[in-house]
């Protein structure tokens, strides 16, 4: 046999070769990527559970003193549990990634007024806004707007596109917007007045990897907004231009079709 | 004189809780949620007997506040403990840190440190 053949093909070895350290340089970047996300989601989850635990810290040592103000202690155990539902949308975050292409994103419908979803996940959020010095508030032309959705999909959506305009428009205020758009259909618009986003990186916003994972996040939570998004049977765009801030708007359907998942 | 804590975090949560629990002890509690905030707070007087510092915040972060406080002697004084998930690099020991608390904070890590650091039991040792 020539050397640069196998079984008397010309080039053949150099090929298979070729394949497999493409392949394996494939799998090490993909293991590389992984072990970044790991590391950036026990980051994520370190933050809250920290919290959450010193504000337990702080009851049980004022409880063993005798000084448990009733009132007091029902105000920290709201931020006590306001840490908890941010674990529960961060470990959703980490499920949704890890989960198979070919299996269905869970959806479970029920009447829901979307303004008070909308309220109630900016109540949650509004601490950590006020902390840093700027405002995030709602805007909602009706007092309710109902249809069937799926609560905590909906609030996994919200929270990610807030706390992404969070982390990328640092000291801008954020704005949600409901509208009703005709009789069948909702958008919400969550907007910035940050760096804006160029015309390049906006259209890999919302795919796998369309963001870095980095100690300000998984940068998967638009990838996830996308998806559950489309699983409503709705969609998702952005409108930005450099230095002027960003305007991103979910449509969703009031009745989505059964099994649109 | 009143104990005093300036705590700097852009976590929220975090700043909260640690302001309750070091309220409970009797501190005087000021939070900021970046370094250049923290600046500011440190241009009025009386300024706190320590600092406890996060590292990784948007705006100004953990390193370029303690660059900063270096630069000057009356804000060089103020003990401050760093919190972190990560170990104590080169970096930080050249900045003169004071201490290091591992995140997940847990109440008796900071106890511990206080009493060593005798602020709990004598704070004027660091006036």
């Amino acid at each position: 046999m020539r050397e640069g053949t196998v079984d008397g093909t010309p080039g053949l070895e150099d090929e298979i070769n070729r394949r497999v350290a493409q392949h394996t340089e494939q799998l090490k970047a993909a293991i590389d990527g992984r072990d970044d996300l790991l590391s950036v989601a026990a980051h994520e989850i370190r933050t809250p559970l920290a919290s959450l635990r010193l504000y337990l810290d702080a009851l049980i040592k004022a409880a063993d003193r005798g000084k448990l103000d009733p009132v007091e202690a029902g105000v920290r155990l709201r931020k006590a549990q306001r840490q908890c539902d941010r674990l529960n949308i961060l470990l959703s975050n980490l499920l949704d990634i890890s989960r198979s292409p070919s299996r269905k994103l869970s959806v479970v419908l029920e009447p829901l007024d979307l303004v008070a979803v909308v309220k109630a996940v900016c109540d949650r959020l509004r601490d950590q806004f006020t902390h840093q010095g700027r405002t995030l508030d709602v805007v909602a032309p009706v007092d309710q707007l109902w249809g069937d959705w799926d609560r905590m999909r909906l609030e996994q959506v919200l929270t990610n596109l807030i706390t992404n305009a969070q982390k990328h428009a640092p000291a801008s205020p954020v704005r949600v917007e409901v509208v009703q758009k005709g009789e069948d259909r909702v958008a919400v618009t969550v907007s910035d007045t940050g760096p804006g986003i160029k015309p390049d990186d906006r259209e890999r916003l919302f795919k796998r990897g369309g963001q870095p994972a980095s100690s300000g996040g998984l940068g998967l939570g638009l990838w996830i907004v996308s998806q559950i998004v489309t699983a409503f049977g709705g969609t998702i765009g952005v409108e930005s231009e450099p230095g002027r801030g960003a305007s991103f708007t979910f449509e969703l359907p009031r009745r989505p079709a059964p099994g649109g998942s | 004189m009143s104990k005093s804590v300036l705590i700097i975090d852009d976590d929220a949560g975090i700043a909260d809780a640690l302001s309750l629990l070091f309220g409970q002890e009797g501190y005087d509690v000021k939070v900021a949620s970046d370094g250049g905030m923290a600046l500011e707070l440190l241009e009025a007087q009386p300024r706190p007997q320590m600092i406890l510092l996060d590292l990784s915040m948007p705006g100004m972060d953990g390193y370029a506040f303690l660059r900063r406080k270096q630069q000057s002697d009356a804000l060089a004084r103020i003990p401050t403990f760093v919190m972190s998930a990560g170990d104590m690099d080169d970096a930080l020991k050249e900045l003169h840190v004071s201490g290091w608390l591992r995140k997940p904070i847990k109440l008796e890590a900071l106890q511990q440190l206080l009493r060593k650091e005798r602020l709990i039991s004598n704070p004027r040792l660091l006036v």
